[in-house]
């Protein structure tokens, strides 16, 4: 049988059109399939980027660290290195009216050095180890007290200074943007240490043991630091990444050592704990770390490597680390006669400089 | 097909927006969802025959180390509450929260704060039958036994600042505080100055501003709080407005002002131009007050007649005793 083949043929002109309209088809399907990926990409950008929204600051500053990140391989590539430099400056609010601001935190985002700093009474800072290329910006976060806090930007000098200080003057407090410091990615100055919860028995045990009788978070907490002080060794070395108990039951020559055991039993019992590692100059850089627990609506300093003895504030109260900052005066230490004489910078000079790193212990609760 | 698929990804979508946790809208359609589920489970128990009732639920908080000192004034909260009012512990961890409903099932979702630091949901279930004193007493809450709760849940109101008028609240700001030179001295002034403003003749409840407060002056301590409250926050002091109630009746209730410095809250009181002094020796704030009512001394209240001084001390120790109360934060972000 012969098949009519005529049947399947079409005429150039319908042939023509045919393509023509399926031509057309396609590039209706393609416009509208590229027209739903920019919307879909538009509205992926917009929850991203959109103040407010949980990713936005994230994004934000993955976005400005990249930036950060080329322009200084532009700079080396012009053949400036990125060097490490200070910031210093004054904190002021000029509204209502000028005055400075005490106590404030300050810290500049995506420090290298992770340093923060806290203002004295007439609001001066000094933040060390930034990172400097020529018109490097830093965000400044500014935190007077939990309830408000500020982003101010500034922008670097061309030239790298004399001195490795850049001095920035006077920043109002009050241009700086408002910003929720809490969840702000970039603060390098708060770092986060593993709790130990494997031993937590140990320390609870070693809690309740040391505090028996005592019926305030500050006689309990005060106990705790007597305690701790009874560890210290100055002939005992110990390696890296040790846990708190075998410092409890060997004791260290470190004081951070020391500061991570106090803080350990302090969380074993629920209190909020943290390592505040001071910096001060003697006349070299040096560090120090003590320990705050918070109870009672504020936190408070305790020293457990070289006084045994509470630093009582104007309110009768163990003092603070910003309280100490504010008023070194405060301090009323007794070093223990057996440290080493070169020790006996560790005294009210030390929170002077007003330079810390905070570590948190983060634990499963 | 298609169009039901694109349907049903968007609605989707929109929901994932709506209830995903940390989103700035999330606790407040949280909280409204909550009051609702409430609302139509009471009426479902009505139908079936049982009346809901409004009742108290009472309780002791406990817990371990840390947790035993910073319960004693810590705030109860509970989404389900009618009212909006919270409850602070007293120093034995005892609180009585309000106004909440009870139908046989009822569920309660308590949020305890007893710091910055110790956050935690407890979930507690009514008895099947409802107390005839309307009081449930659930006994000890061990707070251990708690859920971590995010920071970011709505723990006071928002009050949002009167912008439009913020030179005038500036301008008076810096009037009245221009000789002082401590927070505690510039706090107490505008204090004073708002204290001068009752005008018992002036009883109208609505005003726009709180500059019309200052301007026309009012019977009305919230409106007076109100006014001091735009003030210190136009002096870039945290502010919020405590309100307080005397008993579940709301026999009297009373509107006062907390400010930040120092590092700490203090209580100011513009209806009567006072602050009461902690066993510091500093402005008390709302929380030392609740644990020790008998810091409202007649000596805070010199400058009123012996009398009038006489007649607020038979109610207000019991306004700040009883732990009732809402706080509300000026906003100016």
């Amino acid at each position: 049988m012969k098949l009519d083949s005529t049947r399947f043929t079409r005429s150039p002109e319908i042939n023509e059109s045919m393509t023509q309209s399926s031509f057309k088809a396609v590039v209706k399907k393609q416009y509208k399939r590229s027209s739903y990926s920019l919307l879909g990409v538009g509205l992926l950008l917009t929850f991203a980027l959109t103040y407010g929204l949980p990713l936005a600051t994230r994004c934000r500053h993955a976005l400005s660290k990249l930036v950060d990140r080329m322009e200084m391989k532009v700079s080396a590539w012009h053949g400036v290195e990125p060097k490490l430099l200070s910031l210093s400056g004054r904190i002021i609010a000029e509204r209502p009216r000028r005055h400075s601001l005490k106590g404030a935190q300050v810290e500049a985002l995506d420090s290298k050095s992770g340093w923060a700093s806290l203002t004295n009474e007439r609001g001066d800072f000094v933040l060390r180890d930034v990172t400097w290329y020529p018109s490097a910006t830093y965000s400044l976060i500014v935190q007077p007290n939990p309830y408000q806090a500020r982003q101010i930007n500034i922008t670097g000098p061309r030239l790298y200074p004399d001195g490795s200080v850049v001095e920035l003057g006077e920043l109002n407090f009050d241009d700086g943007c408002f910003v929720e410091a809490d969840e702000l990615p970039g603060r390098n100055s708060i770092s986060y240490l593993e709790f130990d919860q494997k031993n937590l028995g140990f320390y609870r045990e070693c809690f309740e043991v040391v505090t028996k009788g005592k019926r305030t978070d500050e006689a309990k907490i005060a106990a705790l630091s007597c305690y701790v002080a009874t560890k210290l060794d100055l002939y005992k070395t110990n390696p890296q990444g040790e846990p708190a108990r075998s410092i409890l039951e060997n004791g260290s020559a470190f004081c951070g050592k020391l500061a991570l055991a106090l803080a350990t039993l302090a969380e074993a019992a629920d209190y909020r704990a943290r390592l505040v590692d001071v910096i001060y100059e003697a006349p070299q850089v040096a560090a120090h770390m003590v320990t705050e627990v918070f109870y009672q609506d504020s936190w408070h300093l305790y020293d457990p490597t070289s006084s045994a003895a509470r630093d009582l504030s104007d309110r009768k109260q163990v003092a603070g680390y910003k309280e100490l900052r504010l008023n070194p005066t405060l301090t009323l230490f007794q070093l223990r006669e057996h440290l080493p004489s070169t020790d006996s910078v560790i005294g009210a000079d030390i929170y002077r400089s007003g330079l810390y790193h905070c570590y948190y212990l983060r634990r499963g609760r | 097909m298609k169009r039901a698929i694109a349907v049903t990804v968007g609605a989707l979508c929109l929901l994932a927006i709506a209830f995903a946790p940390r989103l700035p809208w999330s606790a407040r359609l949280h909280k409204n969802i909550s009051r609702l589920k409430v609302k139509a489970l009471a009426q479902l128990s009505r139908w079936k025959g049982s009346d809901p009732r409004i009742v108290t639920i009472s309780g002791r908080l406990a817990g371990y180390g840390a947790q035993i000192e910073a319960l004693r004034g810590a705030r109860v909260l509970a989404e389900e509450s009618m009212s909006g009012y919270s409850a602070m512990s007293d120093t034995d961890g005892r609180f009585s929260l309000p106004h909440l409903t009870w139908f046989p099932g009822a569920s309660y979702n308590l949020l305890v704060v007893a710091d910055s630091y110790h956050l935690r949901r407890l979930s507690l279930v009514s008895p099947s039958t409802c107390p005839s004193n309307g009081v449930i007493d659930f006994g000890e809450l061990r707070f251990e036994e708690g859920t971590e709760v995010d920071k970011k849940v709505m723990l006071v109101r928002p009050m949002k600042y009167d912008a439009d008028n913020a030179e005038y609240y500036t301008g008076v700001f810096l009037r009245l505080t221009a000789e002082q030179r401590s927070d505690e001295g510039a706090i107490d002034a505008i204090c004073k100055y708002v204290a001068g403003k009752l005008n018992y003749e002036e009883t109208t409840s609505e005003f726009h501003s709180p500059r019309q407060i200052l301007e026309r002056g009012s019977c009305y301590c919230s409106n007076l709080a109100l006014a001091m409250a735009a003030i210190t926050a136009a002096g870039n002091y945290p502010t919020r407005t405590v309100h307080l109630s005397d008993s579940l009746e709301h026999k009297y209730t009373h509107v006062v002002v907390e400010v930040y410095y120092g590092d700490r809250w203090h209580l100011y009181d513009p209806t009567y131009g006072v602050f009461f002094r902690n066993r510091s020796e500093e402005v008390a704030s709302y929380k030392d007050l609740r644990l020790d009512p008998g810091l409202v001394t007649l000596a805070a209240f010199s400058t009123l007649k012996r009398d009038t001084a006489e007649s607020i001390l038979t109610w207000m120790p019991k306004a700040y005793e009883t732990g009732f109360h809402q706080i509300y934060e000026v906003t100016r972000n």
